[in-house]
């Protein structure tokens, strides 16, 4: 049920075993997915005190980063106010997103921006594999051995009628209707007939005047059953024979995978540059803000993609629009908007060095993956939920009303995903968010706003007695 | 055995439950208007298992108050009722319930007698017919061949010596015992104390979720409710008896105009494909042109599937 949830579970970056030949090529994702963010870190040498040569390469090594600064990389993005996310549509940045941390999500695929690869392979260029088609080479083999075994049952029956008929067929007129045709077509040569029509071959240019009716339908059968050639000892075989002849006839139509080459007119033509990437990676707010604010490794564009947004009008940004429809002013904001709520723990499981992806398709917030989706399957599901302690949230009935319409949840809701996520078998984690005051919220300075919320996370399982029991 | 109750049947209120005690109004609720409740007494023969529960049968409110709708029920103060009933009990009515507890108490002690006495001449057949079968068998191997004869002449002699032997004490132990009547307990309090509809301990209609509507439109439609809270929903819906029929629906209430998150209809609609059923969001539909005194209210069903899985 959960196999559609991380990229392709069962690949390692171990050894190959021996019969490479039949299994397809695996990239090695211990290699691709080296980096844990899209960082670059320059350890110092390690300083020992009583080595006094090690005090020098430490300086040396400060002085070489004083005077050349290491460059560190600052991908660019722009945000699209109309779908309120952000688009990353330079190739190299894409790669280096999606491989360090596992950033975003191609647009036009389910996770790790295949598309252009796809695509490449359908028109024929590429051979390595991409998830959505391992997925669907398993759906397809799966319909065709469904089919296979449908077609098998089917002849099984289709042969043992036709046997039955053949053996009547065989004690009313023996052999008869066979020669007739071949004799008059002069297809046939001498000795063939001869072994065939070794039994009554004496008596069978008499009858075959005889049977003129009968002899034409079997020109009919016999022209459909058997074009290859009249090689057969009797009537019985030819039934056989038939069958593996109708079963070459339609057995390419049954296997032809969906994904045929498209018909390429000349097949040569396609070459690496003539297949443009229409496809773009897209952030969801919470990661691009953490790339930007937490890691500085990117630069968010407005909508007409000319100037960078400073950092702090990027959160007022991305809290405007995390209402819908999106606020205007930054007036509007409160402290419990839905992207500061989410964001704080987007950070905090971040922080902690779990990889953190969406987790809509199991209806939760986020998914925590241990290195990532190509790794492992996701082991938490993180559902946010505001939680309204401070004392400034009891003090008028106006914002007590608002607290408790905010955090009120339903027992069925809760047992509802309770047990979405055990069919899925993931562990619900409840992540709280403390909601401080409104007011008391500076709004310059980022890390102090961060700092006023509070997260507390609490794993809930659903506990069957009888099937807990050793 | 399908008895049918003094209708209005009394429900009572106990520290905010709806319970119903007595096994005749259990089944006719259930048989003929589709009430299941959900049971929640111990059965006394096993107490140490709660997969098996007995009486006395808890209501929903929502149960309770389309019951009392229908006026096929009422709800009645129990405790307070009790107490008075019991004060205002004369002595006569007193004693002759408690004689017609005893005269009870000996029919079941009869009935299980002539019961015990089926059993024990079922039993007894059973033994004579096995040694007769035996000693046919016996006779059968006899090396000699035309023992014909003498088998017919001897086996009607055979079967009436058992017949009789069983028999004789039989009929002699039935006639002792007619012993002590048994004690019986009695489940509900209204044989002893006065049911009336009207009395001053009836109490108002219930207090209903707002999800009121949505049960009583589908308990219309002839589904079978059941609460769902342990498969996370607000009710299942069976279309038949829950003991024949998987449901069909998990069901949930929402108003019209209330705002549900996308994150819910997904792990709602996950989980219904997940066992097999569809998820069903109702509610009432809020029109602004309908006049108030046209009180049909109309109620809209979606149901919703998880295409991918």
């Amino acid at each position: 049920m959960a196999s559609d949830d991380t990229a392709n579970p069962t690949y390692s970056a171990k050894a190959p075993p021996p019969q490479q030949s039949t299994k397809p090529f695996k990239p090695n994702y211990r290699h691709i997915h080296q980096f844990p963010l899209p960082l670059t870190v320059h350890p110092l040498p390690p300083l020992i005190p009583h080595n006094p040569l090690s005090v020098i390469s430490v300086f040396l090594s400060y002085l070489t980063y004083f005077i050349s600064a290491p460059k560190h990389e600052v991908y660019s993005a722009y945000f699209d106010s109309a779908t309120s996310s952000v688009h990353v549509t330079d190739e190299k940045a894409i790669r280096a997103l999606w491989e360090m941390g596992f950033f975003g999500k191609g647009s036009l695929s389910r996770s790790e921006p295949s598309w252009l690869e796809r695509e490449k392979k359908r028109i024929g260029l590429q051979g390595s594999k991409t998830s959505e088609e391992t997925t669907g080479k398993r759906r397809a083999e799966r319909r065709e051995w469904k089919l296979e075994r449908a077609k098998k049952e089917k002849e099984a029956v289709a042969q043992t009628l036709k046997e039955e008929a053949a053996a009547k067929d065989h004690s009313t007129t023996p052999l008869n209707g066979f020669d007739e045709p071949q004799a008059k077509n002069g297809v046939t040569n001498q000795s063939a007939n001869g072994i065939m029509n070794a039994p009554g071959a004496q008596p069978r240019e008499a009858e075959a005047v005889e049977l003129e009716p009968s002899v034409l339908r079997d020109v009919e059968i016999n022209a459909y059953d058997n074009p290859v050639g009249n090689k057969l000892p009797n009537s019985n075989k030819t039934v056989r024979f038939s069958s593996i002849v109708e079963e070459t006839k339609f057995v390419p139509e049954l296997s032809t995978p969906a994904t045929t080459p498209s018909p390429t007119m000349n097949g040569d033509r396609f070459d690496e540059d003539s297949v443009q990437d229409e496809e773009h990676l897209q952030l969801s707010n919470e990661e691009a803000f953490f790339l930007v604010y937490g890691l500085g490794a990117l630069r968010v564009f407005d909508d007409r993609r000319q100037s960078a947004i400073p950092t702090t009008s990027l959160l007022q940004l991305f809290r405007q629009h995390s209402y819908f429809p999106c606020r205007d002013s930054s007036a509007g904001l409160e402290s419990d908007d839905p992207f500061m709520i989410s964001y704080v723990v987007y950070h905090h499981f971040r922080s902690l060095g779990w990889v953190v992806r969406s987790g809509v398709k199991f209806g939760v917030d986020y998914l925590l993956y241990n290195r990532g989706p190509v790794f492992s399957h996701a082991e938490f599901a993180v559902v946010i939920l505001p939680s309204y302690e401070h004392p400034y949230w009891f003090a008028t009935e106006e914002r007590r009303t608002r607290a408790s319409r905010k955090q009120t949840r339903s027992w069925w809701w809760l047992h509802c995903v309770n047990r979405v996520q055990a069919q899925v078998k993931k562990t619900l984690v409840l992540c709280f968010v403390d909601i401080p005051p409104s007011t008391d919220i500076p709004q310059d300075d980022i890390g102090l706003m961060l700092g006023h919320y509070k997260v507390r996370e609490m794993i809930i399982k659903r506990w069957v007695p009888n099937r807990s029991r050793d | 055995m399908a008895t049918i109750p003094t209708l209005p049947i009394p429900i009572s209120y106990i520290t905010d439950r709806y319970l119903l005690f007595s096994i005749d109004a259990v089944m006719y609720l259930r048989r003929e208007h589709h009430i299941c409740g959900v049971p929640i007494g111990t059965l006394p023969q096993i107490p140490q298992q709660n997969v098996f529960l007995g009486l006395p049968l808890e209501l929903t409110p929502e149960e309770a108050r389309l019951l009392v709708e229908k006026g096929i029920a009422f709800i009645i103060d129990e405790a307070s009722s009790h107490n008075s009933g019991l004060k205002t009990l004369g002595k006569e009515d007193k004693s002759g319930y408690l004689l017609e507890l005893e005269q009870e108490g000996q029919r079941a002690a009869r009935l299980q007698a002539e019961r015990k006495e089926i059993q024990r001449e079922e039993a007894l057949k059973q033994i004579s017919h096995k040694i007769n079968a035996e000693s046919e068998v016996i006779q059968a191997r006899d090396p000699a061949g035309d023992l014909n004869a003498l088998e017919d002449s001897e086996d009607p002699g055979l079967f009436t010596s058992y017949h009789q032997s069983g028999n004789q004490p039989a009929s002699s132990r039935a006639s002792v015992v007619s012993g002590a009547p048994m004690s019986i307990t009695p489940a509900t309090s209204y044989p002893p104390l006065q049911t009336l509809s009207s009395c001053e301990f009836s109490m108002p209609l219930p207090n209903v979720p707002t999800s009121y509507p949505l049960f009583a439109h589908l308990h219309s439609k002839g589904y079978f409710l059941a609460p769902g809270l342990r498969f996370g929903c607000q009710y299942l819906a069976y279309p038949g008896d829950p003991l024949r029929f998987h449901s069909h629906f998990l069901v949930v209430s929402a108003e019209w105009d209330e705002e549900i998150d996308l994150l819910d209809l997904i792990v709602c609609g996950r989980l219904g494909t997940g066992v097999k059923k569809g998820f069903l969001l109702g509610g009432v539909e809020k029109k602004s042109h309908v006049s108030e005194d046209q009180d049909s209210q109309s109620i809209r069903t979606f149901s919703l599937e998880w295409a991918g899985m």
